[in-house]
């Protein structure tokens, strides 16, 4: 683009600017106000005034933010149609601070947007989500994780590729960033209704797997409706789904530290996951959870596990096979993609190679 | 196959004092090193993490059913197969005695492959057999002028990995010596803490 033509895109774009969407990107580079007046030479009072819609920006504040953000001039105004406040599922500690909840959270917003973009635009078709309302099963979350494993065909046993059952389902899901350790996932609906489930990348496989299968439960049983102990439902739902009780139940007597990880071996599923699903089902009383609870904490078992590296690291491919059709079947360049989802070049490749970036904690 | 005399003649070993005055041939750590090629420890130390390591790569999907007996009996038998094809040459040679999976060193030493106790110690159901073996007495086509060594592996506490490779020598419930294989440059003296 020539010097001309920016600042006649700039002018252009100058009255619709979105304010939202420089505040998704401030949160999205974890920086505050202040921060965010300090890279653009102006005071904390014009940074907020504009956030707030009360001043417009300047051409010269509109440029800074595309390069101080490195992204699109399009990017700060677009109007996405969609609320930027997420409503959907986490699976979080309730430890987390406000600063790193908004960057997750923008992170998954602004994640969201493109893959909203990429699905609207593109006339791959989607299998319908099974939705089950745990109130007309008399068994509850453990009989709807039956049936969705009879209706999704799984054999017994393990379920040796999670991701690809969930996707095969109707569920597209983005391994992410989230720059925090206190979040594992989240599910939340595109706009045109594709339940997108995000998993935190920070976190081992094994790990990933339970809160895939936990974030499955809540769009099966959840979804557009707020139930108590939501939470409590969908672990119910992922240790029933991942781990059927009368296929684990009697391997779980007698139990140990040895037995446990041999477990995991089976099921890639996390020790502590095991254990809680073996209380849940009554093959383990509450006494003995604590005792085994406290060997794992004690041998280290809370933050690494053995066979970590046993468990393998199941790849999404939704995105990959959406990305594929623009390039393949409709023409697309990268840079073409780039300009519909106003992303950079960098976030077009984390969608396509979801498995290639590096996690970061800010 | 390897017999007693030529086991005699060919070994240069301390003659020591045993209860009710008989004698027994008792092996030094030095004299074992110097009579063990470096790369045939070294590639022992590799059977057994190419073993070890065969069961959550080949087992995983039948773990849940097994118990630590049957694992060790399987680790074991993949540390003994890893060893015949690695580890097996000239000097180093396979038999099956006494229904036991020896390899004996440049006919002067049994190796066998154990999983070992934090202490070291191997542990056997106390037969007559195991008892005897360990006690470096005769067995059936085993002369007992052959002295015993055992290299072995100490899991970590849940038996996902290996916490330590050691070579060792037992006098029956006693550690004679070990040395330390885990090292991944030389084969180094284990600073033993034990009773």
């Amino acid at each position: 683009m020539t010097t001309s033509n920016h600042a006649n895109e700039i002018s252009r774009l100058r009255d619709r600017l979105n304010p939202q969407m420089c505040i998704l990107a401030r949160d999205f580079a974890g920086m505050t106000q202040t921060d965010l007046a300090e890279r653009l030479n102006v005071s904390q009072g014009t940074v907020s005034k504009i956030e707030e819609g009360i001043t417009p920006a300047s051409d010269a504040f509109i440029s800074d933010l595309s390069r101080v953000f490195e992204r699109p001039l399009g990017f700060f105004t677009q109007n996405p149609g969609l609320s930027l406040t997420l409503e959907g599922h986490f699976r979080k500690k309730s430890a987390l601070p406000k600063k790193q909840l908004k960057m997750a959270d923008a992170r998954m917003n602004i994640s969201r947007l493109q893959i909203n973009r990429l699905v609207e635009n593109c006339s791959i078709e989607f299998q319908e989500v099974p939705k089950c309302d745990p109130d007309e099963y008399p068994g509850g979350p453990k009989e709807i994780a039956a049936a969705v494993r009879q209706f999704l065909n799984i054999p017994h046993g393990p379920i040796a590729n999670l991701v690809e059952v969930v996707e095969t389902a109707g569920c597209i899901v983005r391994f992410l960033d989230f720059g925090t350790l206190l979040i594992d996932g989240f599910a939340v609906l595109s706009g045109t209704n594709i339940p997108i489930i995000f998993i935190n990348k920070a976190f081992s496989p094994d790990r990933r797997r339970l809160t895939l299968a936990h974030e499955f439960g809540h769009v099966i049983m959840h979804r557009g409706r707020l139930r108590p102990n939501m939470d409590d439902e969908a672990f119910e739902f992922a240790g029933e789904f991942m781990m059927p009780a009368k296929e684990i139940k009697s391997t779980l007597y007698p139990l140990n530290l040895e037995k446990l990880a041999r477990l995991k071996l089976r099921w890639k599923v996390s020790m502590a996951a095991i254990l809680q699903h073996g209380k849940r089902i009554g093959a383990v009383n509450e006494r003995y959870y604590r005792y085994i609870r406290t060997e794992l904490s004690k041998n280290g078992f809370s933050k690494t596990e053995p066979y970590e590296d046993m468990v393998e690291l199941e790849k999404p491919t939704s995105l990959t096979r959406i990305l594929r059709f623009y390039k393949n079947d409709l023409g697309y360049t990268i840079d073409d993609v780039a300009n519909l989802l106003n992303a950079n070049h960098h976030e077009v490749s984390s969608l396509a190679r979801p498995n290639h970036d590096r996690f970061t904690i800010v | 196959m390897a017999d007693g005399n030529n086991f005699k003649n060919n070994c240069h070993l301390q003659l020591t004092s045993r209860p009710f005055g008989r004698q027994h041939l008792r092996m030094t750590e030095a004299q074992f090193l110097s009579s063990c090629p470096v790369e045939i420890l070294l590639n022992c130390r590799d059977a057994v993490q190419r073993g070890f390591s065969d069961y959550a790569a080949r087992y995983s999907h039948v773990a849940d059913i097994h118990d630590n007996r049957t694992v060790a009996s399987i680790i074991h038998c993949h540390i003994v197969e890893a060893a015949k094809s690695i580890a097996c040459g000239p000097d180093l040679v396979f038999r099956y005695l006494a229904q036991r999976n020896l390899f004996i060193l440049k006919n002067s030493v049994i190796i066998v492959f154990k999983k070992l106790d934090e202490n070291l110690r191997s542990q056997n159901y106390p037969t007559r057999s195991a008892t005897n073996f360990n006690a470096q007495e005769e067995l059936e086509g085993i002369p007992a002028n052959l002295p015993r060594i055992e290299v072995g592996y100490v899991p970590d506490s849940v038996g996902a990995s290996i916490a330590g490779i050691y070579v060792v020598c037992r006098q029956g419930n006693q550690i004679d010596w070990s040395i330390d294989l885990h090292d991944d440059i030389e084969p180094r003296q284990r600073d033993l803490k034990i009773a």
